[in-house]
């Protein structure tokens, strides 16, 4: 009886954890999918490579701030240069702001011109909940060993105003920068800014 | 596009309209805003040297939320830019209590309904003009299960009031209210304590407190800082036995990042009315179990340190400290009484050496398990902590002084790990007071921080237990080798000078090195305890055992005088060490900072972030009071005349983390340079101005001087 109940206890905290974020400094959690071109993509086949993940909802004003003023086209170009394998994840359920098919939501990036290697449809929350990615943009950048290296927002400037793009401090470049120098990440948890995840 | 964007999301927000049940926005002066907002003064006129507080007035449309201070799991707070004439100066917004909000599996703090936010403006003691502009771009985010930036641009035009007649108030109802919805900010000491992902804190509550709380229900804590708790985790929040005990799910950012946790605590009272209150808890109270904010198995220490290295300079460590002044003492004495040896003592000999030896490695081992154990729970701390708490530096001053009296020929010892001091070294006996001088040397060696020893010392407390272990023992064989060596060797016995009657002069003259190491512990002792009685206290605490010790030796044949003397002796004795027993910390005020003279900028991660992201080029000075290499640095290299001038030229900041006491944050930036313990000197090029990045920060070594300053900053090195 005495060992039921203690077993029960033990149960609690994995029920109560299908929504925690991953601890940076740990290994990033598995998940795989396949992306809106049909490849699919693991994140443990990608080991040897940086991984960057960026939460998306092509309806999200912070999403528009970063896409319109060019400046996430310009990290994704100048990430995926260097190796990076970046993947954009949408979040959005069945039903929710952000949410479309896979050939309109390819359309909608390829009309942005955008840069990242892998765009995935998460409509069950799955992989957000995983990460407990709670804003779009919320970004998380994984070491060529599986590690969480960096999580929280793109950068220091939490508005809506595109001009701020040019004077902010983008977080994952220099991430990506420190750990392609063998560095550790100086600033690898910030507050992630955005509308939430539309789970 | 901006507007465009709105369109699509209005429109997208219509569509879903019946299905959720809220409105259109309301269309005014050409604009839909989903929050109408006003900027109303408190008065229609300014008063010259009185500031003027405003008030943000936000209308929704039902089932739209803005958001608190701290938005949550998402959104953003609102926000104003101000455009103020000269000296004109903007406070802060103050909030009313959050609610959540909560949509799906986040949790948001906001506003679902009408709220007043309040503000104020400084106002300068003489205005030129009779009338003044301030304007007010007010931006914020409304959200239902879509989100909005919205922005309101208010011009106001007040008069200037200069000839003292009483300013007229303006909606006094609406300040009335919205000063009565503002949290009340209670004294209630709150303890931290984290544990795996629990977060406890445990508030004492006055007389005050345990009447507004009892029966009170629906608690909610909201913290003014994000990434600290899990905003959608149930809170188990209860008052039991005066404590008011909250219960939170830990978030992943470390409890380093802040030293203040400023929080609202809602709830509804016995009476049933909504109340809230403003709590502040300091996290530096309270074991703080963060993990440093790097990655662990990325990090590269700058300088890797191999672990034969490590043990190398661990050893050469432990070799200079036989001549730090509070060791020299003892154990030149100690060598010297081996002469009389003869060589037919040797296996005596032998076994003092062992003993000896031995007595320093278990002291050793024992402090660096404690301190590798600590570690492993989570504690920021590195070597040198146990100087972080004044009770051990008063403490060890004790010693030390007592040590001093004794070679002094104030008293004689007869037995005890004191007695082999300069005495006649009986050739059987002693065996246990060799062990004991061995771990008496260990003791007394731990304020002194030889050369070398860093490095090693950092290197072991970022390696797996055992490594540690091996290089801590290395460091304390390094402490033991000389005697050892002259116990195993008759040769280099035969070496040192023949006994005589100078070895009383040299024993008593050893006594003044352990005098000076005494005053400098007060010095520490007197920085690390509240008030300025520091120095008067640990004082007395010497001057009680001095007198101790001098009564002692007068010792009356006849009762009942002897047992009063020994009763006064050991009374001063105690009472000696209550003051020790009642030092407290003083962790608010940085003393070894407040004691330099030379401008500075105090050190803390913002600080660090924000220098960083700057252009000038910095240099961090990782001090504390008790650290003498650390001292003499700062006085023969860092404040003289050239260095200052230097730093001035190159518009160098001067940054300086006291380590004096416990701080968690300069334990973590001691950590990511590899480093265990002060000082640590770093200095980080200026921003080059073609390419727009820094140079690789450089890590000065541990003994400085001017011009190796000068060279590093002149990049010459």
């Amino acid at each position: 009886m005495k060992s039921l109940l203690l077993l029960t206890l033990a149960l609690i905290p994995l029920t109560t954890a299908a929504y925690a974020a991953p601890e940076v400094g740990k290994p990033a959690p598995e998940f795989m999918a396949n992306d809106v071109d049909g490849n699919h993509v693991m994140l443990s086949s990608l080991k040897g490579k940086t991984v960057v993940l960026e939460w998306t909802n092509p309806d999200c004003p912070f999403v528009h701030k970063h896409y319109d003023s060019g400046n996430m086209q310009k990290v994704q170009k100048q990430a995926t240069a260097d190796g990076v394998v970046w993947v954009a994840i949408d979040s959005s359920a069945k039903g929710k702001e952000g949410n479309y098919p896979a050939p309109e939501l390819k359309k909608i990036y390829t009309d942005k011109k955008s840069n990242f290697s892998h765009l995935l449809i998460d409509e069950s929350g799955e992989i957000g909940k995983l990460y407990g990615a709670k804003t779009t943009p919320h970004m998380f950048v994984i070491n060529k060993d599986g590690i969480l290296s960096y999580a929280g927002a793109i950068d220091d400037k939490s508005g809506t105003d595109k001009e701020e793009v040019k004077t902010a401090k983008n977080y994952v470049l220099e991430a990506l920068a420190e750990l392609k120098a063998g560095k550790p990440v100086t600033t690898s948890i910030t507050n992630p800014y955005g509308c939430g995840v539309k789970y | 596009m901006f507007l465009k964007n709105l369109l699509v999301l209005t429109s997208a927000a219509i569509l879903f309209a019946p299905a959720i049940g809220h409105t259109e926005p309301v269309v005014k002066d050409g604009t839909p805003r989903y929050v109408e907002t006003d900027l109303i003064p408190e008065f229609n006129s300014i008063t010259e040297g009185q500031p003027l507080h405003l008030a943000i007035t936000q209308k929704h449309t039902p089932g739209w939320h803005t958001y608190w201070k701290n938005p949550g799991d998402s959104g953003e707070t609102t926000s104003i830019e101000w455009t103020l004439p000269k000296d004109f100066k903007a406070g802060d917004i103050i909030y009313p209590a959050p609610e959540t909000q909560p949509t799906g599996p986040l949790v948001n703090f906001g506003f679902g309904h009408d709220e007043t936010l309040l503000t104020s403006v400084d106002v300068p003691k003489v205005i030129a003009d009779d009338h003044v502009t301030l304007t007010a771009k007010i931006s914020w985010l409304v959200c239902h299960d879509v989100c909005v930036p919205e922005m309101k641009e208010i011009t106001l035009n007040l008069p200037v009031i200069k000839d003292g007649t009483a300013p007229v108030a303006n909606q006094p109802e609406i300040f009335t209210a919205a000063r009565a919805a503002i949290p009340v900010p209670k004294p209630w000491q709150g303890m931290l304590e984290e544990q795996n992902q629990a977060l406890t804190i445990k508030f004492q509550l006055d007389e005050d407190g345990q009447k507004m709380l009892a029966g009170a229900k629906d608690f909610f804590f909201f913290p003014e800082e994000w990434g600290i708790i899990l905003n959608a985790e149930s809170q188990n929040i209860r008052v039991e036995n005066n404590q008011l005990i909250v219960e939170l799910r830990r978030d992943t950012r470390p409890l380093s990042d802040i030293q203040t946790l400023n929080a609202v605590l809602t709830f509804v009272s016995e009476k049933g009315d909504k109340e809230s209150v403003a709590l502040s808890i300091p996290v530096t109270a309270k074991a703080v179990t963060a993990p440093v904010a790097v990655p662990p198995t990325s990090t590269t220490p700058p300088e890797p340190t191999s672990f034969v290295q490590a043990i190398f300079l661990a050893l050469l460590g432990g070799l200079i400290l036989n001549l730090m002044p509070c060791v020299f003492p003892v154990l030149s004495l100690k060598a010297l009484s081996l002469v009389k040896m003869s060589e037919k003592e040797q296996k005596h000999a032998n076994l003092h050496g062992l003993l000896y030896t031995a007595g320093i490695l278990v002291c050793f081992g024992s402090i660096a398990g404690l301190l590798i154990a600590l570690q492993m729970a989570g504690q920021q701390i590195g070597w040198g902590f146990q100087l972080q708490n004044p009770i051990v530096i008063l403490l060890l001053s004790y010693l030390l002084f007592t040590m001093a009296l004794n070679l002094s020929g104030f008293f004689e010892i007869k037995s005890g790990p004191l007695a082999n001091i300069g005495h006649k070294l009986a050739s059987k006996h002693g065996y246990k007071g060799t062990f004991f001088t061995g771990v008496l040397a260990t003791i007394v060696a731990t304020p002194c921080t030889a050369p070398f020893m860093a490095t090693a010392m950092g290197y072991a407390l970022t390696q797996p237990p055992y490594v540690a272990l091996t290089v801590f023992m290395a460091l304390g064989l390094g402490l033991a080798l000389p005697y050892l060596m002259l116990c195993f060797i008759p040769a280099l016995r035969k070496s040192l000078p023949k006994p005589g009657a100078w070895m009383e002069t040299f024993r008593q003259f050893m006594s003044f090195p352990l005098f000076a190491s005494v005053a400098w512990l007060i010095w520490v002792y007197a920085q690390q305890v509240d008030g300025g009685y520091g120095t008067i206290l640990g004082l007395s605490g010497l001057i009680l055992i001095a007198f101790g010790i001098w009564i002692a030796r007068h010792e009356p044949r006849r009762q009942p005088w002897k047992t009063g003397i020994h009763a006064l002796s050991i009374s001063s004795i105690i009472l000696a060490f209550m003051i020790a027993g009642f030092s407290h910390t003083d962790a608010t005020q940085t003393k070894a900072e407040k004691e330099s003279s030379v401008p500075h900028i105090s050190f803390s991660t913002t600080e660090m972030d924000t220098l960083i992201a700057g252009n000038d080029p910095i240099f961090v000075d990782m001090t504390a009071s008790w650290c003498i290499t650390c001292q003499v640095n700062e006085r023969v290299a860092i404040y003289t005349d050239a260095t200052q001038s230097l730093f001035k030229q190159k518009n160098v900041q001067y940054v300086v983390g006291d380590w004096t006491n416990q701080n968690p944050e300069i334990t973590a930036y001691l950590n990511h340079y590899g480093r265990n313990g002060v000082p640590l000197y770093v200095f980080y090029g200026g921003r080059d101005a073609t390419t727009g990045q820094r140079p690789e920060p450089k890590i000065l070594p541990q003994l400085l001087t001017s011009g190796l300053i000068a060279d590093v900053i002149n990049g010459e090195e």
